[in-house]
């Protein structure tokens, strides 16, 4: 249970080790994504804002595959692969942002 | 003991072929040296090897066995590029949490450690943390170790320090290692490959170095 419980943190460390590649732009990015929708105060509105911070996500990934990639070696020795790196990088954004999402339709 | 060897590799970038006829073998408990000149196609070896990088054709065994599709996941080999391993928002700490190293090893080999393990690779000297990109791997679970440039950035004094600590681990681990450093190569090697025109050519006498134009005088 204990080893269980370890290598599952150290997933999920790595896993986060992976999203701060593009960690501070793509939480602001979420965030004004967040704020204008609020601002906008149409539920309808959260489509264009949803596709646009997917849009920069995107933008961020090919970003980090032009300049950072060179980086991915630490990660290829415990085991991810580059698709992993990418992987794991795009789920833990998609996921903060749709949790800011819910997050905003449950409380208005 | 384990064995790695590879051979039928083949790369090309457009019509200019880099390697062609390439036949390697490392075992536990030797050290494998391997000099090329500059552009012959040794980090594209090794990363090919490692698994990160396709090749039009290629063969890694891992004793005996074909290493197939994603191998990197099963960690076989650890790879220590020619760049910055660590990526600059990792902490040492964290690093050797996650590589689950031995830190107590590490500290005996590099006691100021103690002074930056909790701040980011980026903030420390190029040198330190290159010395412990190395020793992060010599003392991580990884049955083989592929270094590209390990003595690159080091002071001398570091340099003989990583020598002497390969010799000590080749016991319980392979490694490959390049380096234009070719004496301190030579010198710790217990077999030597030259890679020239795409093709990798075990060394038995020192004279193939000049013969192959590696070396202008020994």
């Amino acid at each position: 249970m204990v080893i269980v419980c370890c290598r599952a943190m150290r997933r999920i460390a790595i896993v986060i080790s992976c999203f701060k590649f593009i960690a501070i732009p793509s939480i602001i990015i979420t965030l004004l994504s967040v704020i204008t929708f609020l601002n906008s105060g149409n539920v309808f509105s959260i489509i264009v804002v949803f596709w646009a911070k997917i849009i920069t996500t995107c933008l961020l990934v090919a970003y980090v595959y032009a300049f950072r990639s060179k980086q991915f070696f630490f990660f290829n020795n415990l085991g991810y692969s580059n698709a992993a790196v990418y992987r794991n990088m795009i789920l833990v954004d998609v996921g903060l942002a749709l949790a800011s999402f819910m997050f905003v339709l449950l409380t208005l | 003991m384990n064995t790695l060897d590879f051979d039928s590799l083949y790369l090309e970038f457009g019509f200019n072929r880099v390697l062609s006829s390439i036949h390697m073998k490392c075992t536990t408990g030797k050290l494998t040296g391997l000099l090329g000149r500059n552009g012959s196609g040794k980090s594209c070896l090794m990363r090919i090897v490692q698994g990160s990088m396709k090749a039009e054709s290629s063969s890694v065994r891992f004793n005996g066995k074909t290493l197939q599709g994603n191998y990197i996941k099963d960690q076989v080999i650890g790879y220590l590029p020619q760049d910055n391993l660590l990526p600059a928002f990792i902490t040492f700490s964290q690093a050797i949490d996650l590589y689950d190293a031995d830190y107590r090893k590490i500290e005996r080999q590099l006691p100021d450690i103690k002074n930056f393990i909790d701040r980011k690779s980026s903030e420390v000297s190029g040198g330190q943390r290159r010395f412990f990109e190395a020793l992060l791997l010599v003392y991580s679970n990884h049955p083989f170790c592929i270094m590209d440039e390990p003595f690159s950035g080091l002071t001398p004094v570091n340099v003989e320090k990583l020598m002497v600590i390969l010799q000590e681990e080749k016991s319980k681990k392979g490694f490959i290692i390049t380096d234009h450093l070719h004496r301190s190569i030579r010198s710790i090697s217990d077999d030597l490959y030259v890679l020239a025109h795409g093709k990798t050519y075990k060394i038995t006498d020192e004279e193939q170095l000049l013969e192959l134009g590696y070396l202008n005088e020994l």
